[in-house]
Formats: structure tokens, C-alpha cells, sequence
């Protein structure tokens, strides 16, 4: 009898934290704090935005329901900046992993002037963002810049370089690529250097190459890495914007128009902020959903 | 232990006393204080408007008791965002920087402004009246201009004499200039697109040139039978890609911006440029000595040397000054006495700018501001900017269509037939 009034007594409901439990609480309260205020009610009130036609001005009057949603999915500048921000995904992906681990292998493997190319490729993270855009904009400066010179001593002809539609977008995404690398080399780096060194010992000792060492030791050991990488990289190129904006501000004629730089311009230079809103909300929710998605597949890949 | 204990006991009450002493210290402060104007505006230092504004300010500030402006200066690019967030959240400045035009007309609707009724009295009667043609609402106006602006074709004398050419009078004469100095290496025209509204500047002169200034006012006004898809457009558009097929601005522009266009002008390398009378003090920047002995300016060539008015030209009031509906009722007043002060108008003058008040031309001393401060004297017509009048949707499909045209990935017709689209959606139907 005494034991299961006893059960019962521990089932009934109560909320009673642990000591663990209510310090992490009040540890936790100034930082939920912030990130509401700062982050949270920002997208709450976006979001309400998205719902009117306004233009910055006056009061939040002309409530027109999902129009602006409408509009945004036969929007074609839009979708052009959704598929530009596809192209610098599928770009970033296809080349900073790839290159990251490579030079990551050749910096591990303690050849002279190893720490010295290390500076090299991690000094333009250094950098502001805003700062290598306006670097390279002189680099592609198509009168007096430094990429028509070496065409010009190559006895080629010169190109527009950013303001050439065709161009454009490479030209930025060759300067990303120039930007991050450098960090992805470090994490990959620091992930080489954590794969114990036994795993290379016992498989030299059965007989395995050097292809085979990376094959079936190093890649399938860096796996983490390069998922929290690759969500790192899907996430940035989907939010990107500096360095668009200072090489060529989304153009020319919106040739590497990003989502962010539409957002931007449709709020601060058309004054469109209702529209504005839609825009930064459709970009929250493509961003997270892919980003959630990303992290799903590649955990149940690793679990099966 | 106590030593620490003591010693930040100390340090945390000073804090506090300092803090409620500092508190109070305002409160005596508002009590006694004269009414406080803020004021935004964008000449920071590197701003050649610096040497005019924030001393005129520091002076209204040094005559006056009852009323001080506490200015703010932000650079131009960061303030046209900064004062829209004041604006939506309606903490915008007492008085604000504006260009006028759709922009200024959107918050005449929204109230964020109030209108300026002193400037029809004996306040305003020093000012130019057509400065304030771009912030004139319903016969009401909502601005004050502290200066005036007109768009020139630039030219390099040198350059010029040096291949036996003469500034263009006509369109054939200026493509067949530029011919001439892209066959020597010359870089023809310096254009910086990427900022869209310089290759604007292109559009509205062709505009005026091919059809005066009807077709663009009765397209914006909606005038039935005309349409921002009238031959003077089409014809704009085409002149336009005339001059970018005979290599006049030579490759890549579209992501060239207007800092380096000034570059490749100032320093000899390019040999014309279209651009606003303030380029002046730039290139100054640039080389003062390309700026002060080989640069000279004419009026848009003609597109037919029979036909069209040399006098009409683009350009209107440079900056000017909005009031916000809630600020001190002297406000008015005090801008006014700011910017139409005789000391206003002659550091205006002297700083190279196209005052807004009358009878200071002759004290405008570089000859080249002179030049361009009489042709703006004589102007018949003054074509105010299409990206500062229209309402700001629009203009960015103008400048858009146009930034097309000049990349040669649109047709003219095209680009005319967008513009009146959305023109149609955003002004309604003719």
C-alpha cells in the first residue's frame, strides 16, 4: 500500500526544478533575453509587415493578406536572385570543401613552408568583408585594374569584368572563394590533426596507400567537419550580401542580384517595405528549411 | 579582503553619484535651455559641402540665444537609409536633407512633414524661385534648397586641341569624337554605371533632345495619348546604344562606379564626362591642375543641329532641407534665416556651388561654376532628375531599363514598354 501511494505521490505533476536546472536558467535568461528582442520579435514584426502595403512611411494601414507572397512568386527578379544564390551554394560547396581538404592534407604533412602558406591562405579572413570588395574592385577596374593588364600582357583582349552580365557573378564568386577559404583549411586543419595516428599505423602495417590511407581513415574521419562546414557555407551563401553589394551592388541589370541585396533594394531604394519584409521573411524560411534539411539527411546517412 | 570590499564600495557610489548628479545636471539644463532644432544633413568632411553648411550652422548658433541647430552630419549613401529607419519609426530629425521629388512628395502624403508657407513672405523672397520646383506639392512647398544643380557635358580641352577636335556641338559630332580618341587609346567618356543614375543622366538629356520636355511630363502626368513608350524614349534608348556600339564609353562601365568615374575624367585618361555641376569640386580632388586649366563645360550636344532647344538641360535644386510635421514651431523660421542668410549664399558661391538665392552669380570665381551658374540662369526649361521625381518604385525600373540599355540587354522598345508598365501600375492607367 505505502509503495504505490508513494508512486502516485511521484507521478502527480509538479514543476520542480533541480539546483543544475535553475542555475542554467538564470544563466541562460540575459542571453534568451537579447536574442528575443534582437532577433525574435524582429522576424515577429517582419513578418507583420509582409502582411501590408507600406512604404516606410506613415502608419501601418493598407493591410492587403498574402498579396505580397502572390506578387513574390511571379516576381522574375526574385527567382533570378533565388537561382543566383543556388549558383553560389553549389559553387562554395563544390569548391571550398574540396580545396579546403586538400591544402588542409598538404599543410599537414609537415613540409617546409608550411606555416608560412598557412598565414597566406587564412589572411583575407583577416578581413573585413567590405574591404576585399573594395580590393577587388580595383583588381577588376576594367580601364586601369590589375586583371586587364595581365589579359593585356597575355596579348588578350580585355573583359568588363563586374560590369559585364556574363561575368559578373564568377567574378564575385571567385573573390568568396579567395575570402573563405582560408577558414575552411583551418577547420579542416584542426579536424586532420585530431584523427589519432594509430588508425594511419595500423593500416600501413596491413598495407594500405597513401590513397587508400585518405580513402577509408582521413575523409570518413572528417565527416563532422564537413557537414558543420558544409551547413556553414549553405547558410552564408544563402545570407550573403557585403561583398555583393560592394562589387557590383546586385548588377548589372540584376546579374548577381542575391536575395539579400533584392531585399535591401526593394525596402531602402524602392521603399518598398511591405514587399521588403516578404522578401526577408521568403529568404528566412529557404534558409532555415534547407539548412534543417541538410543537417537531417546527412545525420540519418551517418546513423544507417 | 575588506580593502577591495571597501575600495569598490567607493567606487560603486561615486558611479552613482555621478550618474544622478549627471541626471539632474539635464534636468537644470532643460529647464533653462534654448529650444534645441536637430538637424541631419551630408556634408561630412570629405563632402564638399562641408566648407558652406557646418559653418553657416556654428555661426547661426553663435547669434542666437532662443533657438540652437544641433546638426548631424552623415555621409550621403548611409543617411538616405538612416533617415528612412528614422522616418518608419518616426524619430526622424527637426530638419532633414532631401532632393525633393517622389520621395519628399510620399512623406507629404504620410504627414512626416510639415509645409513651409514663410517662403511665399519677405523670408523667402532672397531665394530663386525655381529651386524649389522639385519640393513644390498642391502650390505648397516642403523644402527649403541650399542649392542649385544643372548636368554639363564635361570636356578636356587638352585632349580636344590635341587631336584637332571641338567640344561636340552635335550627336554626330560626339560620336565621331569619340571614334577619334578610342583610335588613340583614349577612353571617350568616363562613365561610373554601377550607380545607374549616371548613365541616367544620358537618358534624360536624349529625352530632352529628341522631344523636349513634353513627352516625359505628359507620361508622368498621365496625359491621354502619351506614354512613357513615345519615339523621344525609344529614340533615347537608341542613341544611347549607338554610342555604346562605337565604343564611346569604352568596356565594363556597367561596373564602373561614379569615384572612379571621376578618376578616369580627372586625370586625363577619359576625355568627356556628363555629370552634375558638384563634379567640379571633385576633380579638383582629383588633379586640381587637370581641373583648373583643361576642363571646360558645354551645354547636351544637339541631336540634330536644326532642331531642338540648347537652353533646356537637366539638373534642378542640389540639396534642400524638409521639415518634420513635429518639430519646434520655430523651426521654420530658423532654417530660412540658416540657408537665406547673404552669408549662406556668397560661402555658397565661393565654394563652388550654384547658390539658391539670388544675386550672388558674380561672386561665384571659378570661371567654370560661373559658366555653368549663367547657363543655368538661362535655361527655358529645367528637367528636375527622373530617379528624385518619380515616385521611388518607378524610378528604380528607370534606372534599371536603363542600366539595360546601356549593357545592351534590352531593346529600346523594350525598355519603354517596362517602364510604362510599371509606370501604369504605379501612376495608374492614362
Amino acid at each position: 500500500m505505502a509503495t504505490i501511494s508513494q508512486v502516485l505521490k511521484n507521478r502527480k505533476p509538479t514543476i520542480r526544478l533541480s539546483e543544475p536546472q535553475k542555475t542554467a536558467i538564470v544563466f541562460l535568461a540575459p542571453a534568451i533575453l537579447i536574442f528575443s528582442i534582437f532577433v525574435l520579435w524582429p522576424i515577429v514584426k517582419s513578418v507583420r509587415y509582409s502582411l501590408y502595403d507600406w512604404n516606410g512611411v506613415g502608419p501601418l494601414s493598407d493591410y492587403i493578406g498574402l498579396s505580397n507572397y502572390q506578387e513574390l512568386l511571379h516576381d522574375k527578379i526574385f527567382w533570378k536572385a533565388l537561382k543566383n544564390n543556388g549558383i553560389v551554394v553549389i559553387w562554395s560547396l563544390g569548391t571550398q570543401i574540396p580545396l579546403g581538404i586538400g591544402l588542409a592534407l598538404l599543410l599537414t604533412r609537415g613540409l617546409k613552408g608550411s606555416s608560412f602558406f598557412r598565414t597566406l591562405y587564412f589572411a583575407p579572413m583577416v578581413l573585413s568583408e567590405v574591404i576585399v570588395g573594395v580590393i577587388w574592385r580595383w583588381i577588376y577596374q576594367p580601364f586601369f585594374g590589375m586583371a586587364n593588364a595581365a589579359l593585356v600582357e597575355l596579348g588578350l583582349d580585355k573583359q568588363g569584368w563586374l560590369g559585364d552580365e556574363k561575368l559578373v557573378l564568377m567574378c564575385i564568386l571567385v573573390v568568396a572563394t579567395w575570402r573563405y577559404l582560408g577558414f575552411y583549411i583551418v577547420i579542416f586543419i584542426a579536424a586532420i590533426q585530431g584523427i589519432p595516428d594509430e588508425y594511419y599505423e595500423a593500416a600501413s602495417i596491413d598495407g594500405a596507400n597513401a590513397f587508400q590511407r585518405h580513402r577509408y581513415i582521413t575523409i570518413p574521419q572528417l565527416i563532422p567537419t564537413i557537414r558543420v562546414s558544409s551547413v556553414l557555407i549553405i547558410v552564408g551563401a544563402l545570407k550573403s550580401f557585403d561583398l555583393v553589394w560592394v562589387l557590383s551592388q546586385g548588377g548589372p541589370s540584376h546579374a548577381s542580384e542575391l536575395v539579400a541585396t533584392y531585399m535591401f533594394k526593394e525596402a531602402f531604394s524602392s521603399n518598398n517595405w511591405g514587399y521588403g519584409s516578404t522578401v526577408a521573411f521568403a529568404l528566412f524560411l529557404i534558409a532555415f528549411v534547407i539548412a534543417i534539411t541538410f543537417i537531417f539527411f546527412t545525420r540519418q546517412k551517418k546513423d544507417t | 579582503m575588506t580593502m577591495k570590499k571597501t575600495r569598490k564600495m567607493i567606487l560603486f557610489c561615486t558611479l552613482a553619484l555621478s550618474m544622478i548628479l549627471t541626471l539632474s545636471a539635464g534636468h537644470v539644463e532643460a529647464r533653462q535651455s534654448p529650444t534645441i532644432i536637430t538637424m541631419w544633413h551630408i556634408a561630412v568632411e570629405s563632402d564638399s559641402f562641408y566648407s558652406v553648411l557646418p559653418p553657416a550652422i556654428e555661426r547661426f548658433n553663435a547669434t542666437h540665444t532662443d533657438v540652437q541647430i544641433e546638426a548631424q552630419a552623415i555621409q550621403n549613401d548611409a543617411f538616405k537609409t538612416q533617415i528612412q529607419v528614422a522616418i518608419a519609426a518616426g524619430e526622424q530629425p527637426d530638419i532633414f536633407m532631401t532632393w525633393g521629388g517622389g520621395l519628399l512628395q510620399s512623406y507629404v502624403e504620410g504627414g512626416v512633414v510639415r509645409d513651409i508657407p514663410e517662403l511665399d513672405t519677405d523670408l523667402g523672397a532672397n531665394f530663386i524661385a525655381g529651386g524649389f520646383a522639385p519640393s513644390t506639392f498642391d502650390g505648397k512647398h516642403y523644402a527649403v534648397p541650399a542649392n542649385l544643380a544643372g548636368v554639363f557635358l564635361y570636356y578636356n580641352k587638352d585632349l580636344f586641341e590635341q587631336f584637332d577636335l571641338t567640344a561636340p556641338a552635335t550627336w554626330d559630332d560626339l560620336i565621331s569624337s569619340c571614334e577619334t580618341f578610342s583610335d588613340n587609346g583614349i577612353i571617350p567618356i568616363a562613365l561610373g554605371n554601377v550607380n545607374r543614375w549616371t548613365g541616367s543622366f544620358w537618358f534624360m538629356n536624349l529625352v530632352l533632345r529628341a522631344g523636349g520636355s513634353e513627352p516625359f511630363m505628359n507620361a508622368y502626368n498621365r496625359v491621354e495619348g502619351a506614354s512613357f513608350t513615345d519615339p523621344a524614349f525609344i529614340e533615347a534608348g537608341a542613341k544611347i546604344q549607338e554610342a555604346v556600339e562605337a565604343g564611346c564609353f569604352g568596356e565594363g562601365f556597367n561596373g564602373v562606379d561614379y569615384p572612379d568615374e571621376q578618376l578616369l575624367f580627372g586625370t586625363g585618361l577619359a576625355a568627356m564626362e556628363l555629370q552634375g555641376d558638384w563634379n567640379y569640386a571633385g576633380l579638383l580632388n582629383v588633379d586640381a591642375e587637370i581641373a583648373e586649366n583643361s576642363v571646360d563645360v558645354v551645354p547636351f550636344p544637339l541631336l540634330d543641329s536644326e532642331w531642338g532647344d540648347p537652353n533646356a538641360l537637366v539638373g534642378g535644386t542640389g540639396q534642400a532641407f524638409a521639415i518634420s510635421a513635429d518639430a519646434p514651431a520655430e523651426a521654420n523660421v530658423a532654417l530660412l534665416e540658416l540657408l537665406g542668410s547673404d552669408e549662406f549664399g556668397l560661402a555658397a558661391a565661393e565654394n563652388g556651388f550654384i547658390p539658391a538665392l539670388k544675386g550672388f552669380d558674380q561672386n561665384i570665381e571659378v570661371p567654370i561654376v560661373q559658366k555653368m551658374a549663367s547657363l543655368l540662369g538661362q535655361a527655358s526649361f529645367v528637367q528636375l532628375a527622373y530617379d528624385q521625381f518619380l515616385p521611388p518604385e518607378l524610378a528604380q525600373v528607370h534606372l534599371d531599363t536603363t542600366q539595360q540599355l546601356f549593357g545592351l540587354s534590352t531593346t529600346p522598345e523594350e525598355a519603354a514598354d517596362a517602364t510604362e508598365a510599371a509606370a501604369a501600375e504605379i501612376l495608374g492607367a492614362e
